[in-house]
């Protein structure tokens, strides 16, 4: 019941938040950001699952979110890009040219391209609730969301930190989709287990360069 | 004793055990490689669900190995008749691993390779299938530190197969959940379409199906070609056994106008792009991504041969068929295609050593200094182009003869791209043996690379003079699909 009366306020949550790992740069924000869209992400699927199930997805969402961030602390800060210092992404993974995009510029783009995936989103949430039988809309709105904001990361994204966030995005949203047809306790636990899984190749992604080869 | 945790939970702990030896890769190779030759003899040798005397006295015990193991409510599923598959892989992950010593694939290359053929066999032994996807993802991510070794800054390549294959798993999931309870074709034609969609959409994703092919040149490129080619070859072919084991058990899906169509529209795109791709590449790595591109489209040209009434396992078994490919068609491709590849892989890493770079420009002359890794990789690479009296070429005419008998435009297409691998290959050997000053000819591959790129120099010959000795009995090998039908 609770869970139903928190299904909009869920479905923003993660809209905001997706919106702002996109947009915000900053490494341990982008993850604390994470951690909250996990939030969202376990309001959702609490629809459909009992709360102990839903509760392992938000721990696993977490606990990749935490893997990644120790990932992060272990790069050595003069590797880190310089634009790491400003809390907001300001050109880079646009610059594909000596000039670099206005801060604003870049930032209209990102507002704008994840205003028509939000668009997208909405025009085909109720479209699904004919295809899976006993979807919510705020389900299918918050998974469409999630699915497309982290397609959208992975589009803009070249670096491991950003495509491993964009995956685990896609995956949540993702999952919450696959929450209302599928209850098994195993399924649960396999995807949890590749969330972390994936946190986890994030985190050698991110530190293998600094380990000592054995070629 | 249960024939999975023979096959599946044995090899699993001991890939676990030789992670924590990989300070001594002599060692770790031997006992990865012994392992695997052991469990190919034991399915070679012991039946599964029938008892088994341990010794010729009778005072020693009869044994029974049952052919499933419960597994967290679920079942892993190994049958008298899988035992050619696990003889299959078993066999293969040791031929891997052998030339992975001499190709310097590192020590991690054994205990994740063990890994991934393990995880593998469970997607293939798993009941119900759609845990195999969730398995599939999990070879994936064990296999990324193969591709993108400590020490290395980490490339776009892996980053997109990681993305790919990791958005493969849910259309594959979603796919198991409409098919659950459905035994024979639904009368709504929407139903149907979504199926089909996603079930194209997960098996293009992880199969690295046009237009979600773009990873495979760049792995080549940069990656450890050996450990690169093992990861490329090995994942793709398990998936394919999986997509056809999933058309085997659901018949009807075969008869959906338009998807054996798909298939071979796919296949032909693939093998064009590949081989005219490969044709106007710099970098011998990329032209090995190409080619093995158009490897995948041949291996659906393959598929979509079968008529839609028939049991796709035609192409696996040995049941008489109206097609003008014999029965097992499908599998003897992997020999010629697997030893073509690695020894590909074994000449690009020799070749590597010196200069650490594989551009047209930077190999100039090389072939003077590496004279036995670059008639090896010449060898592979027209093998695989389908040159006449190499391995590969018979079955390439036979699939080229079927593809004519229905239609010459796929059959003109393909010939296109045969001509851009062609064409590649001539342009690698200009590369390679061009030379702007007068160098004198030495062999610098050491005593190991040259005894083995020598062996997969005469099996490649062997198998193109003498076809008629091995493909009868690769086509004989099959029955696979039918039997590892999850």
């Amino acid at each position: 019941m609770i869970f139903d009366l928190l299904a909009i306020p869920a479905v923003i949550l993660v809209a905001l938040t997706s919106l702002s790992i996109l947009v915000v740069r900053n490494w341990r924000l982008r993850i604390l950001f994470l951690a909250i869209q996990y939030i969202g992400v376990f309001l959702l699927v609490g629809m459909s699952w009992p709360i102990e199930m839903a509760v392992a997805k938000l721990v696993a969402g977490w606990m990749s979110g935490a893997i990644l961030g120790m990932a992060m602390l272990g790069i050595p800060s003069y590797d880190l890009p310089k634009t790491e210092q400003y809390p907001i992404d300001v050109a880079t993974d646009l610059a594909t040219s000596g000039t670099e995009p206005s801060r604003q510029i870049t930032h209209l783009f990102y507002l704008l391209a994840a205003l028509l995936v939000v668009l997208a989103a909405i025009s085909i949430a109720p479209l699904i609730e004919r295809w899976i039988p006993g979807i919510r809309l705020a389900q299918a709105l918050g998974a469409f969301i999630l699915i497309f904001m982290g397609t959208l990361q992975l589009a803009f994204k070249s670096r491991p930190f950003g495509v491993v966030i964009g995956i685990l995005t896609a995956l949540a949203g993702f999952e919450i989709l696959y929450s209302v047809v599928e209850n098994s306790v195993l399924v649960a636990g396999f995807l949890s287990a590749i969330t972390l899984g994936l946190a986890m190749i994030g985190s050698y992604l991110l530190t293998a360069p600094y380990m000592e080869g054995q070629e | 004793m249960s024939a999975p945790m023979i096959w599946i939970f044995l090899p699993g702990l001991a890939s676990i055990g030789l992670f924590f030896l990989r300070g001594k890769q002599r060692l770790i190779t031997l006992l990865g490689v012994g392992l695997c030759m052991l469990l190919a003899l034991l399915a070679w040798t012991l039946p599964i669900g029938r008892p088994v005397s341990l010794g010729p006295w009778s005072f020693l015990p009869v044994i029974q190995i049952t052919d499933s193991f419960l597994f967290l409510g679920r079942r892993l599923v190994l049958e008298n008749s899988d035992r050619s598959l696990l003889i299959l892989v078993y066999l293969g992950l040791a031929f891997w691993f052998g030339g992975g010593y001499i190709a310097r694939a590192g020590s991690i290359f054994v205990p994740l390779g063990l890994a991934m053929g393990v995880l593998l066999t469970a997607a293939l032994a798993v009941e119900p299938f759609l845990y195999a996807a969730l398995l599939i993802e999990m070879t994936v991510l064990v296999s990324i530190p193969l591709l993108s070794p400590p020490g290395q800054s980490v490339r776009p390549g892996v980053l997109r197969y990681l993305t790919f294959q990791t958005l493969g798993m849910p259309f594959i999931l979603f796919t198991g959940w409409l098919l659950t309870g459905v035994g024979s074709e639904p009368a709504d034609p929407g139903f149907v379409l979504r199926i089909t969609s996603l079930f194209s959409l997960g098996f293009a994703l992880i199969m690295a199906i046009f237009p979600f092919h773009i990873w495979i040149p760049m792995i080549t490129e940069e990656a450890h070609p050996y450990r690169a080619v093992f990861v490329i070859f090995v994942i793709p072919t398990v998936v394919s056994l999986f997509a056809l084991s999933f058309l085997d058990q659901y018949s009807w899906l075969r008869s959906i106008s338009g998807l054996f169509t798909g298939f071979r529209l796919v296949g032909i795109i693939m093998v064009i792009v590949g081989g005219i791709w490969a044709a106007f590449q710099n970098h011998i790595g990329r032209v090995l991504g190409f080619t093995i591109i158009t490897e995948i489209g041949l291996t659906l040209l393959t598929i979509s041969l079968v008529e839609p009434a028939q049991s796709i396992s035609i192409l696996a078994g040995s049941q008489t068929s109206g097609l003008t490919l014999p029965p097992g068609f499908l599998f003897a491709q992997l020999l010629p295609r697997g030893i073509a590849l690695a020894l590909w892989a074994l000449a690009l890493t020799t070749l590597r050593r010196s200069p650490d770079q594989l551009y047209f420009a930077s190999l100039s002359g090389i072939s003077r200094r590496y004279p036995i890794a670059t008639t090896s990789l010449l060898l592979a690479q027209f093998s695989l182009a389908g040159f006449p009296l190499l391995a590969s070429y018979p079955l390439l005419l036979q699939l080229w003869g079927a593809i004519g008998s229905q239609s010459i435009l796929p059959a003109f297409m393909l010939l296109i791209g045969i001509v851009g691998l062609v064409i590649a290959g001539f342009r690698t050997m200009v590369a390679l043996f061009k030379t702007s000053e007068p160098q004198a000819w030495q062999i610098s591959e050491t005593r190991s690379e040259r005894w083995l790129l020598a062996l997969g120099c005469g099996m490649l010959l062997l198998i193109g003079l003498l076809p008629q000795w091995f493909y009868p009995t690769l086509f004989n090998l099959a029955n696979l699909i039918s039997v590892s039908a999850p």
